[in-house]
């Protein structure tokens, strides 16, 4: 038991849980009783809160601890990340905008409020609802992967159900503060969070190298250590840069990655909790930031590489748990105190993300599935209420899941998650371009997409050399594409992402459909929004913050609008 | 859209096209991967592949900061065409 450690990390960890009660008299709203103040935070927030909130919320605990063990494992291709976040936030800037204008003045809390405002379909409303739901659990769980990697190293690294504990403390006490204060929390702790990670990164990024003889050896050694045949496949388990086969892998994978991030709900929640449009403008030229620091954080898999840092081996499941090299190499290289604030910087990373997840999830749940379906009549108190109590049902999904599933699930989870989310590009950002795909042809785009991405991920086997078990990566082989038994690549090794292949499958759905469902007169539906409310700056002409229902289509004020509060 | 847009076409100005915007693609550069990975040359020892893809993120930041500039502008400049309309 590391003592020292825990000290630090326990004395921090009830810091943040103290911010988290108190954040809800932060910014106080009248009432907590409307979705907007506890699912959005009143969306008055502006560019630094935003900053931390959302850098919060993308670079989260277990990035923090799995990109450096993806490149402690496999060298260059696991240094996608830092492609993926630089690319990420040109592509994203004009979208995002559009979408805080129109979700301002209509009032949408969620991506499938959008959908169902722009094509008029809850059927498809629902399915990006239940998509964003399904791809959100597994990344909460994984943030319990996270933490749950810091508490192990620190010693706490119990078999069996009791080994789990810590965690299970540690959940309850986000659950209960989410609970109380909303966005609110994540926002206030985010500071604490993102300022220990920038100190403890910087350090360890500038001062590490002098301890071991500087970049150019870490990587030489690095080298040497990856092209060592793996006893079992006989081939050579990485290298330091990208190999013949594995470079459209990298590159597909980057940008697949970029464009669903901000359709995951969690990052659209942080955005839409924003004050307004200059913000958001602010915020995709300073979050990048965050991406520098994930690069160099990805080289600390080399410096645990060129060190010989051993994974700790879990108690609870008996196998080694890569997610632990970065927190051992810091146990190893720094004094206690210091590894101590590393550690509580990681799990404090777990805690805000997760709490934004389940927000987000839980407002999908509350907006787009309960009112929708279960209970239209539902008052803005009433929403309130249920997104909270969802939100303690889906953390506690995720604790369940981690205790009582193999951890190994919530990473395949979490897998299938970027290639699903990716199906409702086509509804979400395309539409907010354009009207002109029909809405049965998104949905029948979304299910090849979704049918076609978890086929083959479930193709993909679990252990290459005896080519047993199933989502064992999100990599294929072009040779391996096969349509209804046609292969028109049949011996490219080539490999890439699968998500990029489904969603290109949507998409041709979508463009060949659309003209057919037009010719047999199926109706589009009556598009709720116009043009100009994608450029509304949401400042109000008369001083009242409704969010301009009395602008909206016929329908609109009753369905769609917040109900004014003040 | 429907045909409302019409009688608003003069009070929302179109802020957002502009060939400013075309910045934004200059980042995806970084996709190509055949540019930049290779070891040589090394900058504080690391390889090609690493510092130049570091180097990219200042480029991001640039290009995305060039294009909410003109964007600002453009703004402001409808503002004071049309005091009165341009926003809502």
């Amino acid at each position: 038991m590391q003592w020292t450690e825990f000290g630090v990390f326990t004395a921090l960890f009830v810091l943040v849980s103290v911010l988290g009660f108190v954040a809800t008299r932060w910014r106080r709203a009248a009432s907590m009783d409307h979705l907007d103040e506890w699912g959005l935070g009143g969306r008055r927030f502006g560019s630094w809160i935003t900053w931390f909130l959302v850098g919060g919320d993308l670079y989260t605990a277990y990035t923090f601890v799995a990109v450096p063990a993806l490149v402690f494992g496999a060298g260059a291709m696991g240094f996608f990340a830092l492609p993926y976040t630089v690319v990420l936030y040109p592509l994203v800037l004009l979208p995002l905008l559009r979408m805080w204008s129109v979700s301002k003045v209509h009032g949408y809390v969620t991506p499938a409020d959008y959908v169902r405002g722009r094509y008029d379909s809850a059927l498809l409303a629902t399915l990006v609802a239940i998509t964003g739901i399904v791809a959100t659990m597994p990344y909460i769980a994984l943030q319990l992967a996270g933490l749950e990697a810091v508490l192990r190293t620190m010693g706490l690294n119990g078999g069996g159900i009791a080994g789990h504990a810590p965690l299970f403390v540690a959940f309850l006490v986000l659950a209960l503060y989410t609970y109380h204060s909303g966005l609110r929390a994540p926002a206030l702790i985010a500071f604490v969070k993102d300022l220990l990670i920038y100190v403890v990164i910087l350090v360890a990024v500038f001062y590490l190298p002098t301890r071991i003889g500087g970049w150019g050896s870490i990587i030489d050694e690095s080298a040497a250590v990856l092209s060592q045949p793996d006893p079992r496949t006989g081939q050579a388990s990485g290298s330091v840069l990208l190999g013949e086969h594995n470079q459209l892998q990298y590159a597909t994978l980057a940008l697949g990655s970029a464009l669903a991030l901000f359709l995951y709900p969690h990052s659209l929640t942080g955005i839409l909790a924003s004050s307004g449009r200059g913000v958001i403008r602010r915020n995709m030229i300073a979050l990048p930031a965050y991406s520098f620091l994930l690069g160099m954080l990805a080289l600390l898999g080399y410096a645990a590489l060129a060190t010989g840092v051993e994974p700790i081996v879990n108690g609870a499941t008996g196998e080694p748990d890569s997610n632990t090299i970065v927190p051992v190499l810091f146990d190893r290289m720094f004094a206690d105190w210091f590894a101590g604030l590393a550690y509580a910087a990681i799990g404090i990373g777990a805690l805000v993300p997760a709490a934004i997840m389940s927000i987000a999830a839980a407002n999908l749940w509350t907006r787009n599935i309960y009112k929708e379906h279960l209970r239209p009549g539902a008052s803005a108190a009433d929403e309130a209420r249920q997104a909270r109590l969802a939100s303690l049902v889906v953390k506690f999904g995720a604790v369940l899941s981690i205790v009582f599933i193999d951890p190994q699930f919530s990473i395949d989870m979490q897998l299938i998650g970027g290639v699903i989310i990716l199906q409702t590009l086509p509804a979400v950002a395309v539409g907010l371009y354009t009207r002109w795909p029909h809405r049965w042809a998104l949905v029948a785009g979304w299910t090849v997409g979704m049918a076609w991405g978890l086929w083959q991920l479930y193709l993909i086997p679990k252990d290459p050399v005896t080519g047993r078990g199933h989502f064992g990566g999100s990599a294929m082989r072009l040779g391996e594409f096969n349509l209804f038994g046609w292969e028109p690549l049949p011996d490219v090794a080539t490999q890439i992402y699968v998500g990029a292949v489904a969603l290109a499958l949507n998409l041709l759905v979508v463009v060949l459909l659309t003209p057919l469902f037009g010719r047999l007169g199926l109706s589009p539906g009556t598009d709720h929004t116009r043009e100009g409310d994608y450029l509304a700056t949401g400042r109000p002409a008369s001083g009242h913050t409704g969010g301009g229902a009395a602008d909206g289509g016929p329908g609109d004020s009753e369905r769609w609008a917040p109900s004014t509060r003040t | 859209m429907s045909d409302r847009d019409g009688e608003r076409a003069g009070r929302t100005p179109r802020h957002e096209r502009s060939p400013w915007n075309l910045l934004l693609l200059v980042p995806l550069l970084m996709l190509v991967t055949p540019l930049w990975n290779h070891d040589e040359p090394r900058l504080f020892g690391l390889p090609m592949f690493y510092w130049s893809q570091f180097l990219f993120v200042p480029l991001g930041v640039v290009c995305v900061a060039l294009v909410v500039r003109a964007a600002n502008r453009r703004e402001r400049a409808a503002e004071q065409d049309a005091p009165s309309g341009g926003e809502r």
